[in-house]
């Protein structure tokens, strides 16, 4: 406790404060010590002149004892006594005793005491001074009446006289002579009546002679008063004591003044120490400012109370930001708990702690900083924490930089050499040594010899010297010798460092061995230039060299034979049996070209299952037709994989150097083209680019062209073809047909646009609105009575790529309000076997949802039955290629025959397409298809002509 | 011979030279008192509430309506009592240099207390008159209002002595004739006054209360056969034996009998006996009419105070 306080005022009151509280005390003691002197000085001036007064006052009453035989007024004794008592009375009152001690009050009640008695002594002397006053008046009365009384009594008269004369010299001083008078006064003593006036002289002249001698008696007594010496005793005795006191009053001004003036000089000593403190402060405060180091002070709470310019620089909180908060503002939570509590045990133990910190900017990036923090402690009180940090993330990150650098410069694969400026070689890495089989030790330290042969010039190639002068930097390819004397190419980097001066530094020589690199290099040309499945040359070759074969061509003027040859059917294998398997077969069927076009031809697979073959020959079309013919049947050879066994046929474009096209391009465009138009001839047989396929091209283009527009400017409409149970003949249904009539090109058929729309992606927006305008006119019809079972609609595979195509169908089919149970959908084999698996489930969710779902062109396409059995279809539409040789051709009948039975067993409906004849009719109503469609029926019809055609087939039905 | 008159007459004037006619100075016309202490004294002064038995009040020997005395030779106390004295006046009794006949009190406080206690005048204490008046409701109000401390054996004779103080009786016709109105007293009383200066009276009886400032011995020329000593009772001194204080002449017509012990009835034998026994004189009947006249001069009419 008591330590406490101790330490509490060693720490709270510092010497310049107890100096300026002594200092303030000092002034006001002097102050009120000299405000009682001055008080002391009145109340002495009031003493003394009251003592002045009994003085005077005390010479008044002396003046009674002056007057013997005269008439006295005793009111004045009465007044002056009583002034007297009162001055006595009121010094007795004062604080006389208090000031002056009680010796001098003691001497005041003295001064009354002899004051009373002297009173007391005048009152008995003005009685017999009245009497002896009175007597001597008589007396001069008597005189004059005995004169008169008794006018022959000479000689007694004389006696009387000469007492007379005796009385008046005793009036003026002199002594008396009682015996003489009382001798002489016996001389007029008479007996006769008649002379009273002699005994009432005599009488008078007794009294005089008594009262004289009282008189004389009491006036001896008064000398013995020293009323007035003992005023002035006290009056002098106040007057020393003043003095004394004023002294002493002086000499504790003077003490307090030479205190005050001691104490001045202290503080004057301690305000130059404090300035002199407070500059050092500032020059610190200035250094603290200035300093590089983060410095952050905090109060013995850690609310910062300080920061400097750098903290502001380098966390990027302003100093206004920063006071009052916590340090733990900059805190990034990189460090674990662990770490703050480590860093909190050490503070709390009042030791410095010291450490590396990453912290957070304002903007949230991390910085480093090596810190030091000290808990203040002054007289065992923590006051304040004093963190000194130094921001070093630019070393930090130097650091990482180099140490990265290291890791780069040892993981890399080429060869490093850093040759300081005495051309020693300082720094050699792992690469350099693997390279050219040297150990370490055999090359750090050595001289340089590339080095010191480019600085003497004796260097070969002069090149380098030249480079390096004019750039710092030289980089070639070279030859280097390894350790065991073998040249390898390298490419070699020699870069210059030089210092601030421009004086050269290092020399850093890099050196990239090229062995690797050439045999990389061929292995990347190959691979860029060849199909790694099948090994032949690839599209990017033909591409690369086509132009240089012409060119030898021409030359040579031989005649180039460009076969473009692409696999029919290839896609359904590949999807159904797998890419392994399709790979396989590609293998394969380029073995059998190779082998087939012979050394002389250049075979390329030119992507997916397309296939190249150039021919130099000088042969003429003829023969270039047997070598399409063979490559044909080498292809329709079946193929073996696995255990199954592929068959496949091809499709075949031919275009000729230069006689159809002398550039490359051109001919690739116009091969394709013919193998194009080989696919629509029925694929498996070869085709001949010619004139007209270029025409066709150039239709197909302007159809692309004038489609865009179509579907905006209202060139599409719709035909419905009516569709009807065979053995009622009642319409139940209509497909929707688009139709395109074009005012530049015409009606054109669906079967040129629609492929056209397939391949430009316009069918989707088609799509949409073929279902539109359907819904439309199948209400319509509804609306006008005639009320149909369906309305099909055709869809195609490319609509199926649209993600939201199923959303954009119910949004369609809801606006327009038609029932999804009116609907159906067609789709061709073709489309079911791509994309297989987004169709099914697009098709299962139409379903689903109340549509129907019917195939399109049965037969047609691959006839894959398997995969009828999976999916979830009603109908079966029989193409109208099978139809149409029914009933005489009996494979069209055995086909129909087929279709119809595998559907029934799966339970599908059947309809056939195209039914042109009775008899077609017939036979399909014998073998139990149900519906029907076809010119024999009806011709597609306009929406409104379909009303007719119904309500006219009402009529005559009825 | 006539030298030596000669010579006495001049040592003579050179004596008397000072003012006579200073000797005697008027009453003033007011003097300073508390006008409260003055109202609550006068009533302590009328109240026979300060005596013993409360029959007798300070008025009962000092009727302000008849000279400020009671007329009587000696004045009667409690029971019927019969006292030694000629009871004074008590106007003017504040410019007395002492008080009672032999001067034993300095003031009139010192006085008051003398009668209170004295057990043939009022018989009672102090302390019983203190705690007499603070049992009535009355005075401790009054009292309460003028003193700090309330009652108390000081506060009873200071309340009394200021009333005292304001009885003075100005405006007698010798005053006015002093000031200058010389129709203010007839020709013989004029002539009666310079008697009374030139036959010496004026010696012993003169001031502003003509008397009461002096004492003197009764029975100077004539042994005056007093049984009362004076001032010899209290000192026992020789010279003080037969010392009285010289009584104040103002009034005298209203406060006979004359004398310590009131042994004369009239001014007139008062004269004659002054005459004879202090001045060891004989005077003419005449004189003494004139002196008498003089003397009646000087009774004032009763102030407001005593009103």
């Amino acid at each position: 406790m008591k330590h406490a306080v101790k330490g509490f005022l060693r720490s709270r009151v510092d010497p310049f404060m107890m100096l300026l509280v002594f200092f303030v005390l000092l002034l006001a003691f002097s102050f009120s010590y000299l405000l009682k002197i001055y008080k002391n000085i009145e109340n002495y001036g009031l003493y003394e002149q009251k003592l002045q007064n009994l003085i005077t006052l005390d010479l008044m009453q002396e003046t009674v004892f002056l007057k013997k035989y005269s008439f006295i007024n005793s009111d004045s004794v009465l007044s002056s006594s009583r002034s007297f008592e009162k001055i006595i009375e009121s010094l007795k009152m004062s604080r006389l005793e208090e000031e002056f001690g009680k010796e001098s009050y003691q001497e005041l009640l003295a001064i009354e005491q002899l004051h009373r008695s002297k009173i007391e002594l005048s009152y008995r002397f003005l009685a017999p001074n009245a009497r002896a006053a009175n007597a001597i008046h008589y007396l001069f009365d008597l005189r004059k009446t005995i004169e008169n009384k008794y006018p022959g009594n000479q000689q007694k008269h004389a006696v009387l006289d000469e007492i007379l004369f005796e009385l008046g010299r005793v009036m003026m001083g002199s002594s008396i002579e009682t015996k003489r008078l009382s001798d002489t006064l016996k001389e007029i003593q008479t007996n006769t009546p008649d002379e009273q006036y002699y005994i009432f002289f005599a009488k008078q002249v007794e009294q005089f002679i008594d009262d004289t001698e009282l008189m004389n008696r009491e006036l001896a007594q008064n000398k013995h008063i020293f009323l007035q010496d003992a005023i002035k005793k006290l009056a002098l005795g106040l007057s020393a004591k003043y003095e004394q006191n004023k002294k002493i009053a002086q000499s504790i001004v003077k003490g307090f003044f030479l205190a005050a003036f001691l104490n001045l000089l202290l503080l004057i000593y301690f305000y130059y120490r404090l300035k002199r403190k407070t500059v050092e402060l500032k020059a610190f405060r200035y250094a603290i400012e200035n300093s590089d180091n983060t410095i952050v002070i905090t109060d013995a709470d850690r609310n910062i109370t300080f920061v400097n310019e750098a903290f502001e620089l380098s966390t990027g909180y302003s100093k206004d930001e920063a006071l009052g908060k916590k340090p733990s503002i900059i805190k990034s939570f990189i460090h674990g708990d662990d770490f703050y509590r480590e860093m909190n045990t050490t503070l709390d133990h009042g030791e410095k702690w010291q450490g590396e910190l990453i912290n957070s900017r304002k903007d949230g990036t991390l910085f480093y900083e090596k810190a030091s923090i000290v808990p203040i402690i002054i007289h065992g009180e923590l006051v304040q924490y004093l963190a000194v940090k130094l921001d070093i993330t630019e070393y930090i990150e130097q650091r990482q930089r180099l140490q990265q650098a290291a890791v780069v410069f040892e993981a890399t694969a080429d060869g490093v050499l850093i040759v300081d400026r005495n051309r020693h070689i300082i720094a050699v890495n792992s690469a350099y040594l693997e390279i050219f089989g040297y150990a370490r030790e055999e090359i750090e330290g050595r001289e340089s010899d590339i080095v010191t042969a480019l600085e003497r010039d004796t260097y070969a190639d002069k090149k380098i010297l030249s480079a390096l002068t004019a750039k710092g930097h030289y980089s070639g390819k070279i030859e280097s010798q390894t350790k065991d004397g073998k040249l390898i190419p390298v490419w070699l980097t020699i870069t210059l460092v030089r210092d601030k001066s421009g004086d050269i530094q290092n020399y850093i020589i890099v050196y990239t061995n090229l062995e690797e690199v050439i045999e990389m290099e061929a292995k990347a040309n190959f691979l860029a230039y060849h199909d790694s499945l099948t090994l032949l040359p690839n599209r990017a070759y033909i591409e690369r060299d086509l132009a240089a074969i012409f060119e030898r061509a021409k030359e040579t003027g031989e005649l180039l034979a460009f076969f473009f040859i692409d696999l029919d059917r290839f896609k359904v294998i590949n999807d159904s049996l797998g890419h392994i398997v399709g790979d396989e077969m590609l293998v394969e069927v380029a073995q059998r070209l190779v082998k087939c076009a012979g050394e002389r031809a250049l075979v390329a697979r030119f992507g997916g299952d397309e296939f190249v073959i150039i021919c130099s020959s000088h042969l003429h079309k003829k023969s270039i037709g047997k070598m399409a013919e063979k490559i044909l049947s080498v292809v329709r050879e079946p193929i073996k994989v696995d255990d199954y066994s592929l068959n496949t046929t091809a499709s075949i474009g031919i275009a000729l150097f230069p006689d159809d096209a002398e550039d490359t391009g051109t001919i690739i465009k116009y091969a394709d083209s013919a193998m194009y138009h080989a696919k629509q001839r029925g694929k498996d047989n070869y085709q001949f680019y010619t004139y007209q396929l270029s025409l066709d091209m150039e239709t197909r283009l302007k159809i692309e062209q004038k489609l865009l527009h179509a579907l905006e400017r209202g060139e599409l409409s719709l035909q419905y073809q009516p569709q009807y149970e065979l053995k009622t003949k009642r319409l139940c249904g209509a497909e929707a047909l688009l139709r395109w009539n074009s005012p530049e090109l015409g009606a054109v058929s669906p079967e040129y646009f629609i492929s056209v729309a397939e391949e430009t992606g316009m069918i989707v927006k088609i799509g949409y609105f073929i279902l539109e305008e359907a819904a439309k006119a199948y209400l319509h019809w509804k609306e006008e009575g005639v009320e149909l079972e369906w309305i099909a609609i055709n869809l195609s595979s490319a609509q199926f790529r649209q993600e939201d195509m199923l959303a954009k169908f119910q949004g369609i089919i809801d606006d327009s309000g038609i029932a999804m149970g009116n609907l159906e959908f067609e789709i061709t084999e073709r489309c079911m076997l791509e994309y297989s698996q987004e169709n099914l489930g697009i098709l299962d969710e139409l379903r689903k949802r109340g549509g129907f779902i019917a195939i399109d062109d049965f037969g047609t396409g691959y006839s894959s039955m398997s995969y009828l059995k999976t999916l979830s279809i009603d109908k079966l539409k029989i193409d109208k290629s099978f139809v149409e040789g029914l009933p005489a051709d009996v494979n069209d009948k055995e086909v129909t025959t087929a279709i119809i039975a595998l559907s029934h067993s799966l339970g599908y409906k059947v309809v056939a397409e195209g039914i042109e004849t009775k008899a077609q009719e017939d036979f399909l109503i014998g073998q139990g298809c149900e519906y029907g469609q076809g010119y024999y029926f009806s011709r597609p019809l306009e929406s409104d002509a379909l009303i007719e055609f119904a309500k006219r087939r009402e009529k005559e039905s009825k | 011979m006539y030298r030596a008159l000669i010579f006495f007459l001049f040592v003579l004037s050179g004596l008397t030279a000072s003012g006579e006619n200073r000797m005697i100075s008027p009453i003033p016309e007011h003097v300073e008192a508390d006008a409260s202490k003055v109202q609550l004294g006068k009533k302590l002064f009328l109240d026979p509430i300060l005596s013993a038995d409360g029959t007798i009040s300070c008025a009962t020997c000092h009727d302000l309506q008849n000279g400020g005395d009671d007329g009587l030779q000696f004045s009667f106390g409690i029971k019927g009592q019969l006292g030694a004295v000629n009871s004074p006046t008590v106007y003017n009794s504040g410019f007395n240099f002492r008080q009672f006949w032999n001067g034993r009190a300095k003031d009139l406080k010192e006085q008051a207390k003398g009668p209170i206690a004295n057990p043939v005048e009022m018989g009672h204490t102090l302390q019983g008159a203190v705690k007499v008046l603070s049992g009535n409701s009355e005075y401790l109000k009054n009292f309460q209002e003028i003193y700090p401390d309330g009652i108390t054996q000081e506060n009873i004779v200071d309340a009394i002595a200021e009333f005292e103080k304001a009885l003075i009786t100005p405006n007698a016709p010798f005053d006015k004739y002093l000031k200058g109105d010389k129709n203010a007293i007839s020709k013989d009383a004029e002539e009666g006054y310079k008697l009374f200066a030139s036959k010496g009276c004026i010696l012993c009886h003169h001031g502003v209360n003509i008397g009461g400032n002096i004492y003197n011995k009764f029975g100077i020329f004539e042994d005056a056969n007093s049984s009362d000593q004076g001032l010899y009772s209290l000192t026992k001194k020789e010279e003080d034996r037969l010392l009285f204080k010289v009584p104040s002449l103002r009034n005298s017509a209203k406060t006979s009998p004359y004398m310590h012990d009131g042994r004369v009835a009239t001014l007139k034998d008062a004269v004659e006996l002054m005459s004879h026994y202090q001045l060891g004189r004989d005077m003419r009947p005449e004189e003494i009419d004139k002196i008498t006249l003089f003397l009646e001069s000087l009774t004032a009419p009763i102030p407001e105070a005593a009103k």
